[in-house]
């Protein structure tokens, strides 16, 4: 291990810790930090919608009906692209307004990080990673969208909805159940 | 004996097209993409080579009887950069996965994934095949029926390169008919790729220790074990970090110290491996259970 990635790892979130501040840019180019929602459920959702296992919750509309809900019970949820420029998943902000229209997104923000400085902070290894923040700014959920790691739409229905359930913990204010998972999708491409 | 294929429900040419049209830079100047544009040009979508993955299934006969088994198997070649994934695909990506149909009373035992080889990726540890990989599968047939018998294998596969994953699958058909055996060009290959396969060895004397954040691997160096180097990969997911273990050999045990995996809540309770050394005659799968 490099010593840079030692000090990459240092820097990770922690579950039951503060989740790290960040600061990114929505595809209008406003800036939108973490510190913005305090006392709010927020959720990150890491994304590239050429990825299969991204297209699976998305093309389903699994994805922007769980958007469309919480975002409705006053849950912020911001979807982040870390795809560096020519990597897949990438595009210019204008190019992935009509992707995330296109794909149903309901995310409060969609947010760009071509850096990866976001998703190195919050250890985003996959699309779609998945984690959620409780409304005292707390990292309560860190893993899966569920627990049927395939790229088949059917396997949704029969699925342990992880995600679902850690976010209804969180808005109710009760411990996680399964706090940290292991996520499945395709690597992030930083 | 006769074969068939189709593509699945996702066929892979599509993705590789929504791809190719505009979200990837690297795929777009691919001659993958420039030549999936001429097979779709000529109407051969399903000639079975398009995509980076192209599979394939091969027989040993062309025949099968009642009282001998079959030596069937699925060949999976990748293109350059590309790999798909083993039975325990690492930090990331998806189990490669092979489904059977055969005529009724016919039996296989699990699918035999050969030796995998570790990728990485950035901070992704992977472990899968690149270039070409067989699978051989013996399949057990019933009594015989006298009547031609159909084979069908599902195979199903995500394959990535450095910047790109893309979902890939198949259905292939053998036909055998019944009689003496009968044997084809693939015989040698199917029988020089079963004889490589890991042999499951349940009296190995594998053991596991758990000392906080660390598992202590060891494995008794008898039987011709003694090699100057014997590498482990984790079949059990999301036990030991996914890395290729490398084993020291210490007053005749092949030991290593391993760091658990990330998402292992509490102590490990089982773990199989496969094992692989230059002097050992196979490779071989070892398990461990908790006391």
């Amino acid at each position: 291990m490099s010593p840079f990635a030692i000090l990459a790892s240092a820097a990770l979130a922690l579950i039951g810790q503060p989740a790290p501040d960040f600061t990114g840019k929505n595809l209008k180019g406003e800036s939108v930090s973490l510190s913005d929602f305090k006392g709010k459920v927020v959720v990150l959702e890491w994304n590239n919608f050429d990825c299969p296992f991204v297209k699976k919750h998305y093309a389903s509309g699994n994805m922007p009906k769980l958007q469309k809900s919480y975002v409705e019970k006053d849950v912020v949820w911001l979807t982040i692209n870390s795809s560096a420029e020519g990597a897949q998943g990438h595009a210019k902000p204008e190019e992935l307004a009509k992707r995330a229209e296109k794909e149903g997104n309901q995310a409060t923000h969609y947010l760009m990080d071509t850096s990866g400085a976001i998703g190195k902070a919050f250890g985003a290894k996959v699309t779609p990673h998945m984690f959620v923040i409780s409304k005292d700014g707390m990292l309560v959920y860190d893993g899966a969208m569920d627990s049927k790691s395939t790229v088949k739409v059917e396997d949704i229905a029969s699925a342990t909805p992880l995600l679902k359930n850690a976010i209804d913990a969180a808005l109710e204010g009760k411990a996680v159940e399964n706090p940290k998972n292991q996520p499945y999708g395709c690597g992030v491409k930083y | 004996m006769d074969y068939a294929r189709s593509d699945g429900p996702d066929k892979p040419i599509k993705v590789v097209f929504s791809i190719g049209m505009g979200e990837s830079r690297f795929l777009k100047n691919s001659r993958l993409v420039r030549m999936l544009l001429l097979f779709a040009a000529l109407g051969q979508a399903d000639a079975g080579d398009t995509g980076p993955v192209k599979c394939r299934l091969l027989s040993a006969h062309e025949t099968y009887q009642a009282d001998s088994s079959v030596l069937v198997g699925v060949e999976l070649s990748m293109q350059p950069g590309w790999h798909v994934y083993w039975v325990n695909p690492g930090d990331a990506g998806m189990a490669t996965s092979i489904e059977l149909t055969m005529p009724d009373g016919w039996t296989h035992g699990p699918i035999p994934w050969p030796v995998p080889i570790k990728f990485q990726n950035g901070a992704l540890r992977g472990f899968g095949y690149e270039g070409d990989v067989l699978v051989p599968i013996r399949l057990s047939p019933g009594r015989d029926f006298g009547e031609t018998a159909e084979v069908t294998v599902k195979v199903a596969w995500l394959a990535c390169n450095e910047d790109a994953c893309v979902p890939g699958s198949a259905e292939l058909r053998v036909r055998l008919q019944p009689g003496a055996a009968s044997p084809t060009s693939a015989i040698g290959k199917l029988a020089q790729a079963e004889a490589g396969l890991p042999q499951e060895d349940r009296s190995s004397g594998f053991s596991v220790t758990q000392a906080g954040d660390s598992l202590h691997l060891s494995l008794p160096a008898s039987q011709g074990r003694d090699c100057s180097k014997v590498l482990g990969f984790p079949e059990t997911s999301q036990t030991i970090e996914n890395e290729t273990v490398r084993f020291t050999l210490h007053e005749g045990v092949w030991r290593a110290k391993v760091k658990k995996n990330e998402f292992l809540a509490g102590e490990a309770t089982r773990l199989s491996m496969v094992i692989a050394g230059e002097c050992m005659e196979h490779p071989i799968r070892v398990f461990w259970e908790k006391p």
